[in-house]
């Protein structure tokens, strides 16, 4: 762009004239109650408006948020689990004989039905997988077994997309131009 | 000396830290200095008084919202007034509004939009045919203007209705001293050649 000096200008009459006429010219005022639909605008998008308070929620549930209830359980918890172990302690080989006698108890049960359900259904199971077999063929039942291994991981995708906390808003920053 | 006195002879810059402090008749000390002067600035640019308002509104509340911001360094009036002519600007970039004509903006569809856009120009004679003159040529001026180039337009309200020097003007449209000085001549040229027929 050139540059024209502006500085050294002898105003001609036309420049005058020019100058009389932009003289000439008024300021125009708002209508009437201009200020206060500002300052209500300047409320509403100022400081701890709703517009503002749009922050992500927090991660720690509301009840403790409160410092005295958050101390009396984790004080609670503390007391409790010490009182555990020091009994635990003191009587360790009755515990460990109870928790051994018990232990077994369940394994043995759950081993014994375990058993009984194979005899009951590897039968009828055997049975229905030969069936199976000799309708659809080996290659579809692969073909399936292949499709259900792809299908878990995305349902498990969709399962955790489902089950995603919401979507976090953000804040609007209007910069001054 | 109550409070309201102090402000209203108070610098801007003292005006601007008490609102920066959070006093509200500040904020009101401040939209009283600069309504008119902001409003007309963009009114003169924009050439739609509803819209012109919007937008006044607008640079208010960015201002008064970003008081922070301001560095007392630059004068407060350089600030708001860029902060109109960029509402005004940004806003004529959108609707790629380059001339408007003082009987109503180009998409005024019908009579109350005509009329609710035109340009109302106001009288300061006393004498009918001295109003009417003053009307007359207030016109012819204001639609000159309006045919300029947003920037020119910028530059010539900016130096010749509101006053300011050279120095400030290029302050507020971020333009090189020699540009402002450029673009107000080449303004003055225009204006000159768009009113010639008048001053035969």
């Amino acid at each position: 762009m050139t540059e024209q000096p502006a500085n050294d200008f002898q105003p001609t009459e036309a420049d005058q004239l020019l100058d009389l006429y932009l003289a000439t010219l008024p300021r125009f005022d708002p209508r009437p109650g201009f200020a206060d639909r500002v300052m209500a605008r300047v409320a509403a998008t100022g400081p701890g408006s709703a517009l503002t308070d749009v922050r992500p929620r927090p991660a720690v549930p509301t009840l403790l948020r409160k410092p005295a209830l958050a101390w009396g359980l984790t004080g609670s918890a503390a007391g409790s689990s010490a009182v555990l172990t020091a009994w635990t302690a003191a009587n360790l080989d009755a515990v460990w004989a109870t928790v051994t006698a018990v232990t077994l108890s369940i394994g043995l049960a759950a081993w014994h039905a375990l058993l009984a359900l194979g005899a009951t259904w590897s039968a009828w199971a055997g049975s229905a997988a030969a069936v199976f077999l000799a309708a659809v063929g080996l290659q579809s039942l692969t073909s399936l077994a292949a499709g259900v291994v792809i299908a878990m991981p995305v349902s498990a995708i969709g399962l955790l997309l489902a089950f995603r906390p919401a979507t976090q808003s953000r804040k609007a920053i209007h910069a001054v131009r | 000396m109550t409070q309201a006195w102090r402000l209203s002879n108070a610098t801007d810059q003292e005006v601007v830290h008490a609102a920066r402090a959070g006093r509200e008749d500040a904020h009101h000390e401040l939209l009283r200095r600069y309504q008119r002067p902001v409003f007309s600035l963009i009114y003169r640019m924009v050439r739609d008084r509803e819209l012109a308002e919007d937008l006044a509104q607008e640079t208010f509340v960015k201002v008064l919202g970003a008081l922070d911001s301001y560095r007392p360094e630059f004068k407060f009036s350089s600030w708001i007034f860029k902060i109109a002519n960029n509402a005004a600007i940004d806003h004529l970039r959108k609707r790629q509004l380059d001339t408007l004509s003082l009987e109503g903006a180009p998409d005024a569809s019908n009579p109350d939009r005509v009329e609710a856009t035109q340009i109302q120009v106001a009288s300061r004679r006393e004498t009918p045919l001295e109003e009417v003159e003053a009307r007359e040529l207030g016109s012819a001026i204001e639609q000159a203007i309006g045919e300029l180039r947003p920037e020119y337009r910028s530059c010539i309200i900016l130096r010749h209705i509101e006053g300011r020097s050279y120095e400030e003007i290029a302050q507020t449209l971020d333009l090189p001293l020699g540009t402002v000085k450029t673009y107000i001549h080449r303004a003055r040229a225009e204006l000159m050649e768009i009113l010639g027929p008048l001053r035969e």
